[in-house]
């Protein structure tokens, strides 16, 4: 798996990014990442599951690194996620993320991002994003 | 039509403090601010750890979506009025605009509507010093879902 370098040098030089630790799994056919599971992501401390904001979170990051490997650029910013909480995602356990490019446009990226823990066929949420690219 | 539902900030108060020490909330370093007219007001301060980039950063848009999530949460525990089960099902957000680097956000939420177990809510997230919108944002949450319910008592 080669990792294009526009990934590489966003995920260096953005904190939030790192402080996640999620791992990239594969790159084709789409972009699928792993994050593995710290108290810091606790939303409900009595289920021992996952915030839904880092759910979302990591929904997010999964899909800008979509745009980025089809860009090639880091220069893209989100302006819309719309994201569908569909089942707890448990603590203890980690989240896989895939996204994927719906439509590249010459000024919007269109993504959908779907997460999952046991099986991409029971995922825990999806979202839909846009991001402003200049690609 | 933010004066919906029924408040009780005295009892919610203990339960507020405690859901600002666990997991994410602690990390994130969110605090509530107040509590006026059913408007739930949180802050996000700026941290290094949160920024989108190394140099001259802003505060991430994950960072502000995880405190936008949390300051609806609360205001649909403060629109219940007890402790409760509580579940996103839904959460939009808009980013306007990016904080100027080293900057906090403040986040304001209220619901504005409900519909059975249904929670409608509106969040927004200014500059901090500012009125400045950085995002606007609504979601949906069911209440009385599944689970134990997080409790004002210590646990």
């Amino acid at each position: 798996m080669m990792i294009n370098q526009s990934i590489i040098d966003y995920l260096g030089a953005a904190p939030y990014a790192g402080n996640f630790g999620t791992d990239i799994i594969a790159l084709e056919p789409e972009i699928e990442c792993v994050t593995k599971w710290q108290d810091i992501f606790t939303g409900n401390p009595l289920l021992r599951a996952w915030h839904g904001g880092v759910v979302s979170g990591v929904l997010e990051l999964t899909a800008m690194l979509a745009v980025i490997n089809s860009t090639q650029s880091q220069d893209c910013a989100l302006i819309s996620i719309q994201t569908s909480y569909l089942r707890p995602a448990m603590g203890d356990k980690n989240l896989y993320s895939r996204a994927n490019v719906v439509r590249r446009g010459k000024h919007i990226h269109t993504i959908n991002a779907v997460g999952w823990q046991k099986s991409c066929a029971e995922p825990v949420a999806i979202a839909s994003l846009a991001f402003a690219t200049k690609s | 039509m933010f004066n919906l539902g029924t408040t009780d900030v005295d009892n919610m108060e203990q339960l507020f403090d405690m859901f600002f020490t666990i997991g994410t909330h602690h990390d994130l370093g969110l605090s509530l601010q107040k509590v006026e007219n059913n408007i739930v007001v949180v802050q996000l301060p700026f941290q290094h750890k949160h920024a989108d980039s190394i140099e001259n950063g802003s505060l991430h848009t994950s960072a502000i979506a995880t405190a936008v999530d949390s300051a609806c949460g609360c205001a649909v525990m403060l629109h219940i009025g007890k402790p409760t089960t509580i579940a996103t099902v839904n959460l939009r957000i808009d980013h306007i605009r990016k904080p100027d680097p080293g900057l906090g956000l403040v986040v304001e939420a209220s619901c504005y509507q409900t519909a059975d177990d249904f929670i409608y809510v509106g969040a927004a997230a200014f500059q901090e010093h500012s009125r400045i919108m950085c995002c606007n944002s609504i979601g949906v949450f069911k209440s009385d879902t599944p689970g134990p319910v997080l409790s004002a008592k210590p646990l």
